[in-house]
């Protein structure tokens, strides 16, 4: 028999996974990949029996849309108060009465949602990829076509062309924002200089790392050069690190003062994605239209929050959506508007959460730290209340 | 945060526990499943899948988890490992995702053919007998599947420094091991 090289580490102990992992830190994945996992996590923890285990995440924004669609009719109202009479759902007319039944379902089949794309469509792993680079990916409006008035990416006027029978699209509306996005500030910051400040971030951990793996090196070796070491390291990390890391009196690391100076790094690192993140979203809800005019029309559901605005409609009612978009609205904003199918991740909704609303509208559980618990869905206050009352 | 503070967080406050647990192990775990999944026909969402059922499994089953056996870093990184070679054989057969439940986040038993077991635990030994900074770079370009650009990074090296050093270092073995070291990857 052979072994392969990547199979040179199948035999090793734990205690020496253990040795080698303490030796060789793995490069930090970017802030979207851990919460990617995180939501991954939670969804295979709330399946089964492991449902009563693990705290659950609730869904604001879909108990928001469920609210929504129950304002727009006393038998859904009704059912919130009463479920013991479920029937009384197929009360409702038209096509309230298909959208109502995909939006209370728990599991949302039916809702074509952006990130249903084909699995040979999707990035195959290669060597950078999931790592912090992904932070340059910002995503653009591109693929934009312009359909009957309204500009679409390409997906969803695929969605629309390709829809058979009742298909229910979740379309996020966002602004193609004309201005760069390098200079967009929020909250007082350029989002340019933050991506700089992340970088620069990112490097100080890499030389932090470096210099750790060295200083352990040194540490767990009596046969090594430190000053050879040294020359090595300031070409690497420079001299002022070293300085401040390095006792010359003593010709040791300070490994607790590196080790403290990284976990500092990685939690700025934290940080400055989630600041990244919030300038994002800000920069694509700029300019954005009020879409309260188009949730006054029946047949659309709309969820607005933190700057994330999602319609629910029927996919063969798309020509009359566009049509309805285009009375309400004036061209200038319609042309800085895009329309594209909204992903559950934008919403922070996975397909095993269930809906958790009270009535009235309140919100009653946080949605994976999107959502203060207090928010009610600010489109549809006015009707919830007349609904209720 | 030590394991035991991690694993008592885990049993009393399970929602503050798994985040603790994800924010220490996430990165690890990701390098390990991506390091065996990297040139496979897996997409990066089977790596995030393979990270997310190791810790869930992990959850789960925390009973069966032996502290004084090996550290949950140890544990994890071979239960990512064993999973991440499962996937890569489902998807190379064509196959959909794997269960949680599936046998391949199992720690893995002896293997039934002690010959071959005792192959592996050898060129281990041999692997660990290595000089720094050899042992890294081995371990990882064929642990983490990094590539010969980022471990020079890593580890300050240049990378024809890299490429020599693991060349060198993969012929010592193959040396002592009389050619049952075979050149290629999966």
């Amino acid at each position: 028999m052979k072994i392969r090289l990547d199979e040179i580490f199948d035999g090793a102990t734990g205690d020496e996974i253990a040795v080698l992992v303490a030796d060789n830190p793995a490069m930090p994945v970017s802030g979207k990949v851990a919460a990617s996992i995180k939501r991954r996590v939670q969804k295979r923890l709330f399946r089964g029996k492991e449902r009563a285990v693990y705290p659950r995440v609730r869904v604001a924004l879909l108990s928001a849309a469920l609210v929504a669609l129950l304002t727009l009719s006393v038998f859904g109202v009704a059912r919130l108060l009463d479920k013991d009479e479920p029937q009384k759902r197929n009360n409702a007319g038209g096509g309230i009465h298909s959208l109502s039944e995909l939006l209370g379902r728990d599991d949302f089949d039916g809702i074509l949602w952006g990130d249903e794309t084909p699995r040979s469509d999707k990035e195959e792993i290669s060597d950078e990829s999931g790592r912090g680079d992904e932070i340059s990916g910002i995503p653009e409006p591109d693929g934009v076509v312009e359909w009957n008035g309204i500009n679409l990416d390409v997906m969803l006027m695929s969605a629309i062309e390709s829809s058979e029978g009742v298909k229910v699209l979740a379309v996020t509306v966002s602004s193609t924002n004309s201005g760069s996005l390098a200079d967009f500030v929020y909250n007082g910051r350029r989002y340019g200089s933050v991506i700089a400040e992340y970088r620069e971030c990112l490097d100080r951990a890499g030389e932090l790392t470096t210099l750790r793996k060295f200083a352990k090196l040194c540490e767990s070796r009596d046969d090594i050069e430190t000053d050879a070491i040294l020359d090595k390291l300031t070409a690497e990390v420079g001299e002022e690190l070293i300085k401040k890391y390095f006792d010359s009196d003593k010709g040791e690391f300070d490994i607790v003062g590196i080790d403290e100076a990284l976990s500092s790094a990685e939690t700025e690192l934290g940080m400055l994605e989630d600041e990244i993140e919030n300038i994002e979203k800000m920069y694509y809800s700029a300019n954005l239209p009020d879409l309260s005019l188009l949730a006054e029309k029946k047949g659309y559901y709309v969820v607005e929050n933190a700057g994330v605005r999602v319609v629910f409609l029927e996919c063969d009612k798309a020509e009359a959506f566009a049509a309805d978009i285009c009375s309400l609205y004036s061209e200038k904003i319609l042309s800085d508007s895009f329309f594209r199918l909204a992903s559950q991740a934008d919403l922070g909704i996975e397909d095993t959460d269930e809906p958790d609303v009270m009535p009235g509208g309140v919100v009653t559980q946080i949605s994976q730290g999107y959502i203060p618990d207090d928010v009610t869905t600010p489109i549809f206050d006015d009707k919830v209340d007349e609904a209720v009352e | 945060m030590d394991d035991h503070e991690l694993l008592r967080l885990l049993r009393e406050d399970p929602s503050v526990g798994m985040d603790m647990l994800m924010k220490k192990y996430t990165s690890l775990l990701y390098s390990v499943a991506r390091g065996r999944l990297a040139g496979t026909k897996c997409h990066s969402s089977d790596v995030e899948d393979c990270v997310a059922d190791v810790f869930a499994k992990f959850y789960t089953e925390l009973e069966h988890y032996d502290e004084s056996r090996s550290s949950i870093g140890a544990y994890l990184a071979v239960m990512a490992r064993n999973h991440a070679i499962d996937i890569a054989k489902m998807r190379s057969r064509g196959g959909e995702n794997l269960s949680i439940d599936d046998e391949s986040l199992e720690i893995p038993q002896p293997l039934p053919d002690v010959g071959e077991a005792e192959l592996r635990r050898e060129v281990m030994r041999a692997v660990m007998e290595l000089d720094e900074p050899d042992r890294s770079i081995l371990f990882r370009k064929y642990y983490y599947g990094e590539p010969s650009k980022t471990i020079a990074k890593r580890l300050g090296l240049s990378v024809s420094n890299v490429d020599t050093r693991a060349h060198r270092a993969i012929e010592r073995l193959r040396k002592r091991f009389g050619g049952k070291i075979n050149e290629n990857k999966t």
